[in-house]
């Protein structure tokens, strides 16, 4: 329930690559998706950041943990190999690897650093507090500011959750932070599609998501087994869908867009970073929502058109609602009006599809056997 | 419909989940490898709840179960 800009962000990202035709069978790894399947989620994110580590280099890692260790005096050696025991707990409290340090935090700001996990604001108070009230509580009394001369964090800088995430890269618990890298342009562009609505229209309809978030129905999940083959278990209630009017798409442009946004950007940049001659000449967005991919894409490859890249992108987005298609629009053409020579996104089609069901529905009648899985039971 | 050509990269962030039910998902999925060219990526976004992780292992069951040969490349990312 907290704002997901600048905090850390556990993610599930696949990237797949079609090597090959349907009709040749060979190079099925087995044992490796079967380790995809069963493994937990800790595993594999403690896997992915030593690879990281590996890929980013030692000093990265020496400059982190002098920052994260040296008020108790452990040397940068020791912290190596206590590092990938103390990745698997979400809470940074919980790790007993790591108690051994926290006891020597101070107990104050455990507690000033327990307020900031708990802390759920819905929207920033536009209003300044008073801080002579005697009723205001100052929630970051414990926090040492340790960077505050170093660096400017910019107009957030008084947002807790900025702190948090500030506070986590000092902990060393997430490797850089997604919030700062938002371009100039990035934000125009969130401006002019929230500003279509007011605050508190965004404001009303953040309140009725954040009643309708239910973690129980999430948790549900939790238990489900997932068998091999076409035995995989049919979810019994049908979702509650989502319609974005105009109204929604504004609290998802304000709320949601901005950390997905850096999401897409990150696993994108893994992309290229895993093959580097790759060039996405045609992208197919399915629920493109506001085009974010399209604008991650533009910042991502818009230099290498130039280059030899492989010829323009075209990027296809598809969405059911309308007013996602409009917020899509206005992220769009400002890109293509950019500039001709970093152009990549050309857009030939952005579709609203009446129904989703339509599209993908369609090639379920054509390959009528290939599913062969027993229609949901409702109970 | 766009989908008569083959893409380079297919792209769904956050659209699994709000797909209303399991067999729509799966069959999503087939239709954006389907709509790859070979050589082409897929990548599919989700949050980091049991929900998520539970519209995302679809994408490597429905992806086997066809033998369908692939370079699959699984992370997890604490971003």
């Amino acid at each position: 329930m907290i704002r997901r800009t600048g905090s850390c962000i556990p993610l599930h990202a696949f990237i797949c690559k079609k090597l090959l035709s349907y009709n040749s069978k060979t190079s099925f790894s087995f044992n490796h998706h079967l380790r995809c399947l069963f493994s937990t989620h800790s595993t594999w994110r403690s896997r992915s950041r030593s690879k990281i580590n590996r890929r980013k280099g030692r000093e990265d890692q020496d400059s982190r943990s002098t920052v994260k260790y040296t008020f108790n005096g452990i040397d940068s050696h020791s912290v190596d190999e206590h590092e990938h025991e103390h990745e698997d707990g979400d809470n940074i409290f919980a790790d007993s690897a790591e108690g051994a340090v926290l006891n020597e935090y101070d107990s104050k700001e455990l507690a000033a650093l327990n307020k900031l996990m708990h802390y759920k604001p819905i929207l920033p108070p536009n209003e300044t507090v008073d801080k002579d009230d005697e009723d205001y509580i100052d929630k970051f009394d414990g926090i040492p500011d340790e960077d505050e001369d170093k660096e400017d964090y910019g107009p957030l800088e008084s947002d807790p959750r900025q702190k948090l995430g500030r506070l986590l890269l000092s902990l060393g618990k997430i490797h850089y932070r997604h919030a700062e890298s938002h371009s100039s342009g990035f934000i125009d562009r969130l401006n002019e599609i929230c500003s279509y609505r007011s605050k508190a229209q965004i404001r009303r309809c953040l309140k009725d998501w954040m009643l309708r978030y239910d973690r129980d129905e999430l948790n549900k999940y939790r238990l489900k087994e997932l068998k091999w083959g076409h035995q995989v278990p049919a979810v019994d209630k049908i979702q509650q869908l989502h319609a974005y009017g105009p109204e929604e798409t504004a609290a998802y442009a304000f709320y949601y867009m901005p950390s997905r946004y850096s999401l897409m950007k990150r696993v994108l940049s893994e992309l290229k970073l895993l093959s580097p001659h790759f060039y996405p000449s045609r992208v197919l967005d399915f629920g493109c929502g506001p085009a974010s991919a399209a604008y991650a894409i533009h910042e991502l490859w818009g230099d290498d058109v130039a280059g030899g890249g492989g010829g323009a992108t075209k990027y296809t987005g598809i969405d059911i609602s309308q007013s996602m298609i409009d917020a899509a629009k206005i992220m769009v053409t400002i890109i293509r009006n950019d500039d001709l020579s970093t152009c990549i996104v050309d857009v030939h089609h952005i579709i609203r599809s009446s129904l989703f069901s339509l599209t993908i529905y369609r090639p379920a009648t054509r390959f009528g056997t290939a599913f062969s899985i027993a229609p949901p039971r409702r109970q | 419909m766009p989908l008569d050509q083959r893409y380079n990269l297919a792209i769904a962030s956050y659209t699994l989940s709000e797909l209303p039910n399991d067999l729509s998902r799966r069959v999503a999925v087939q239709l954006l490898f389907e709509s790859l060219e070979v050589g082409g990526y897929l990548v599919v976004l989700e949050a980091g709840h049991p929900f998520g992780s539970h519209t995302t292992r679809y994408v490597v069951v429905d992806i086997d179960v066809d033998d369908v040969p692939t370079d699959l490349i699984t992370r997890s990312f604490l971003a």
